[in-house]
């Protein structure tokens, strides 16, 4: 029976996990949240018994006792994030959830494979930013107080960027972390959240300045002048990712405000002015861009890593050795940057694939909140995490997979890395957050109309 | 301010840069993987081989050249049939991996077996059987060149200029692959033979008289119309700007002109046609033949050079035109080039890996012969035939006229080394002048003279060949 199980996992997880993807696009076709309800327990049924299989095959490849006691207690994470979610925010996005738990779980799955330790503290890291994140959806929707301190945003975050340039260790040739008490924090990750307020605040101001016919433009250009500095100290700290996820984020969420699209032409041109400009000023640049163009003509030296990436992916195939049966340890720093590699050569590309679905509903999701939101703040904020969140994926799969060069950023969830996976849960939860004031708006809206027809009925 | 049409600008850009990094994505795993993780520097092949029984080697009529065994303790092995025979061109997998162990790693570590099998298998716990591996290698052509190649250092490649099958391709000093990760400390260590080298396709030496085609090529370029007045008397030894240039064994070849300077491989002729040269242009057709280029092969290989340039002083300029000098060329380029002018200047693809089948013998892939490049024009492969063909009727390669097939080609003897007199033996060409089927590339290490020992070889070949 055990090698029964073992010998078909890889298929049987590739289904699942395609199963589960198909459930995140089923609801898109249904209206009401009644009608969608079924395919969110499907996903869940889904999400588990990938957790339990990948976690059965881990411990009978590996022998380790251990990783049953690891899946056990991630199990119960998944459980009981999901019914918490359900009982105290019953508004909030089931969906968002369940990808957000699956997330974890195939990083988990992954990591457990990889490093016990890392696991044990990918998992901690993760229980504690659940827990702690829980109380951002009720901060976020009910205090309102976000839109208050939109220039201490833009500040505070530059000057914590600033701090690491200056301070920060030098970590894989960027500086881009500083530790604090034994923990390593990467600051850039949480400016990114207040990086959206800042610029979903100013653009508030600016659309209703535009409305009023008041003097708007001192105003805009003043604040994204501060924006763009985000973008240079980032480059200056020779963080690549980071620098170009701020510079997307702030085109995108400009064009969507002002409706314009020469904020794109103009983002287009500050792109490519700007990669020429690192290219010539940085070696590390050259490197990236020498190692992404001929790979296997460095396969020694600066090609080594995304050659070993892309031999993990290639050798894995379509189904994948199966965990544990390949060698995703021979790529450095595959817990963080290279996860998507592991992930492919274990679980196979069919299920990678799966997961890059996964990522663009929960993208979808996202832009699909911003556009039923009334409100320009909320629209902006939730455009701003969409992209932040799309973008990065997009750039690190890209990376492993040489279609575009290397950035070094991390796949939200699945990586390896505290800043990271709490920054995430925080963006998902203010996400859920704007869910709740969605909620509430409807039902504002629902009682005037109530009203309207009962007076209605009455007159006639 | 419900204006959402920016809002689907953004999803449709999103959608499209994904679409177009999945669609990449898949694109590589199903078509470029397979040729990209077949590299030595891929670790993740031994964790194939834990899921997979490697594939068997085939020779072209189906002769098995490596297999799995199990050995006298029941342990399963790679067993080479064949031993000594194919110990380059089929190479071996036990201790790192070279030749066709090498080239076609990766198929013979995937099972294309019946899915129902593979699953059922994979349910059991089982091996699935990798991939068989169908290779161009004749066994008796394999044979005929080991054994003429006798105790003599050197190789032998024999391929078909039409299709570029690699028919045979034997190296000396040879080793058992059966027992070379056994021996491996010794076998490596032995840096006199060095008989892990595949001299074939990564011995570099020094071209002798073989070279001629190539100045003769180039002097063709330069003079299209009027080539055949070219006038030279020999007296056995030329004196040019301090140089002195003897022809082989002190041989006075008198008044000639080039078909006869190339019939008798006259090396104080040659060494005048290279006064005459211009040599960005010599350079420039060296490098048409592939001179310092990358070959299209998948076997392990060494580039040739040819170094000559504006600044290269008169003696390495004559030296160069006869063939000494310091270019150094492969056996398995002088039998591309030789290919080429038999094929009327094109160059087909080398290919030893004829096609690929499950273990039950279904075909997955199959090589088609495949153009590369012309190398010369039709007109100067004519020519450089007619050459070639005269040195056997009436030059150098005498000893492979009148028989029952027809051969052409050249012959080299190339100095080494600081003792005058010591020489490489070698010979390249093809026979059926009319309608060439088989090159046949011999060189011979510290042998004499190509003439006396490298053409006997060849003709030992052509014999198998003929008579098969």
């Amino acid at each position: 029976m055990s090698t029964a199980l073992l010998g078909l996992s890889r298929y049987i997880l590739a289904i699942l996990m395609a199963f589960y993807t198909f459930h995140c696009f089923m609801p898109f076709a249904y209206r009401s949240e009644k009608e969608r309800g079924g395919f969110y327990l499907f996903q869940i049924l889904f999400l588990m018994l990938i957790h339990v299989i990948g976690i059965t095959v881990l411990y009978l490849r590996s022998g380790n006792p251990h990783s049953i006691y690891y899946g056990a207690f991630q199990c119960v994470l998944f459980i009981g994030t999901i019914l918490l979610y359900r009982i105290i925010y019953p508004s909030s996005s089931p969906m968002i959830v369940n990808n957000m738990c699956l997330f974890l779980s195939v990083g988990f799955i992954i990591l457990t494979r990889l490093s016990e330790g890392k696991s044990l503290r990918q998992f901690l890291i993760a229980a504690v930013s659940v827990a702690l994140t829980m109380v951002v959806p009720y901060l976020v929707s009910d205090l309102r107080l976000l839109s208050k301190f939109t220039w201490v945003y833009g500040f505070a975050g530059l000057g914590a960027l600033s701090v690491v340039l200056v301070l920060g260790a030098v970590t894989y040739g960027s500086r881009i972390s500083y530790s604090v008490a034994g923990i390593t924090f990467q600051p850039s990750e949480f400016v990114k959240i207040v990086f959206v307020l800042f610029l979903a605040g100013i653009l508030t101001d600016v659309s209703r300045k535009r409305a009023a016919g008041a003097d708007w433009f001192i105003y805009f250009a003043g604040a994204m002048a501060l924006g763009l500095m985000h973008v240079v100290v980032l480059a200056l700290s020779r963080d690549l990712g980071g620098a170009l996820i701020f510079f997307v984020i702030q085109v995108f969420m400009v064009y969507a405000a002002l409706d314009n699209p020469l904020v794109l032409g103009a983002g287009a041109g500050g792109l490519a002015g700007g990669t020429v400009l690192g290219y010539l000023l940085f070696s590390h640049v050259r490197t990236r861009f020498l190692a992404w163009r001929a790979p296997f003509a460095y396969i020694d030296g600066q090609g080594y890593q995304i050659t070993q990436s892309l031999f993990a992916i290639g050798t894995g195939g379509w189904f994948g050795m199966g965990i544990c049966m390949g060698s995703p340890d021979k790529i450095p720093v595959v817990e963080q940057d290279f996860i998507f590699s592991a992930v492919s050569e274990e679980l196979g590309c069919i299920f990678s694939i799966c997961l890059i679905f996964v990522c663009l509903s929960t993208f979808l999701l996202f832009m699909n909140l911003a556009m039923s939101m009334r409100q320009l703040y909320y629209r902006l904020i939730a455009l701003g995490i969409a992209i932040n969140y799309v973008f990065q994926v997009f750039l690190t799969i890209g990376g492993v997979t040489k279609f575009i060069p290397l950035t070094g950023v991390t796949l939200p969830l699945v990586s390896y890395g505290g800043s990271s996976v709490l920054a995430t849960l925080i963006m998902f939860s203010v996400i859920q957050g704007i869910y709740l004031i969605r909620a509430e708006g409807d039902e504002v809206q629902q009682r005037v109309t109530n009203k309207k027809t009962r007076a209605v009925v009455r007159n006639a | 301010m419900r204006n959402n049409h920016v809002f689907y600008v953004i999803i449709s850009f999103f959608m499209a840069l994904f679409t177009a990094m999945m669609v990449y994505f898949v694109w590589y795993v199903q078509f470029n993987a397979p040729k990209a993780i077949n590299s030595s520097y891929n670790m993740r092949q031994n964790d194939l081989e834990k899921q997979v029984i490697r594939g068997t080697i085939f020779s072209a009529k189906g002769e098995i050249l490596a297999e799995e065994a199990m050995n006298s303790e029941n342990v399963e092995v790679r067993y080479y049939p064949y031993k000594e025979l194919f110990a380059h061109a089929v190479g071996f997998s036990t201790h790192g991996k070279s030749g066709v162990e090498s080239a076609a790693n990766i198929s013979l570590l995937t099972s294309n077996a019946p899915l129902g099998e593979r699953l059922q298998k994979e349910m059991d716990g089982r091996r699935n059987y990798g991939d068989n591996v169908y290779t161009t290698y004749d066994v008796e052509l394999q044979q005929a060149a080991f054994d003429a190649l006798g105790a003599y250092k050197g190789a032998v490649i024999a391929m078909e200029p039409k299709t570029g099958r690699i028919l045979a391709m034997v190296s000396k000093p040879d080793f058992d692959p059966n027992t070379v990760s056994e021996n491996w400390a010794e076998v490596s260590a032995d840096s006199k033979n060095s008989p892990l080298v595949n001299r074939a396709a990564q011995g570099l030496y020094p071209p002798g008289s073989t070279f001629k085609m190539v100045t003769l090529l180039e002097y063709l370029r330069e003079h299209p119309e009027d080539y055949e007045d070219y006038s030279y008397t020999c007296k056995g030894r030329l004196h040019y700007d301090d140089v002195d240039i003897e022809c082989y064994h002190g041989s006075v070849h008198g008044k000639e002109n080039l078909l006869d300077s190339f019939e008798k491989s006259c090396n104080c002729s040659f060494a005048n046609i290279g006064t005459l040269l211009k040599i960005d242009k010599y350079a420039d057709t060296a490098e048409d033949l592939l001179f310092g280029k990358t070959i299209p092969t998948d076997l392990a290989y060494s580039k040739s050079s040819f170094v000559l340039n504006d600044k290269s002083g008169s003696e390495e300029i004559l030296q160069t035109a006869m063939g000494q000098g310091n270019t150094l060329i492969t056996p398995l380029h002088m039998a591309l080039i030789t290919s080429a002018i038999a094929n009327d200047g094109v160059l087909m693809k080398p290919f030893e890996i004829e096609k690929r089948t499950n273990y039950l013998g279904v075909v997955i892939s199959e090589t088609e012969p495949q153009k590369y490049r012309r190398l010369m024009t039709q007109k100067e492969a004519g020519i450089l035939k007619d050459y070639m063909k005269g040195v056997v009727e009436n030059g150098t390669g005498k000893r492979l006229r009148g028989l029952s097939y027809s051969v052409a080609g050249k012959t080299g003897s190339a100095e080494y080394g600081t003792i005058k007199g010591n020489s490489h033996a070698w010979f390249t060409g093809f026979s059926n002048t009319d309608d060439p089927e088989l090159v046949v590339t011999v060189i011979m290490e510290g042998a004499g003279s190509g003439g006396d020992y490298a053409v006997p070889v060849a003709k030992r070949i052509f014999d198998a060949y003929y008579k098969r």
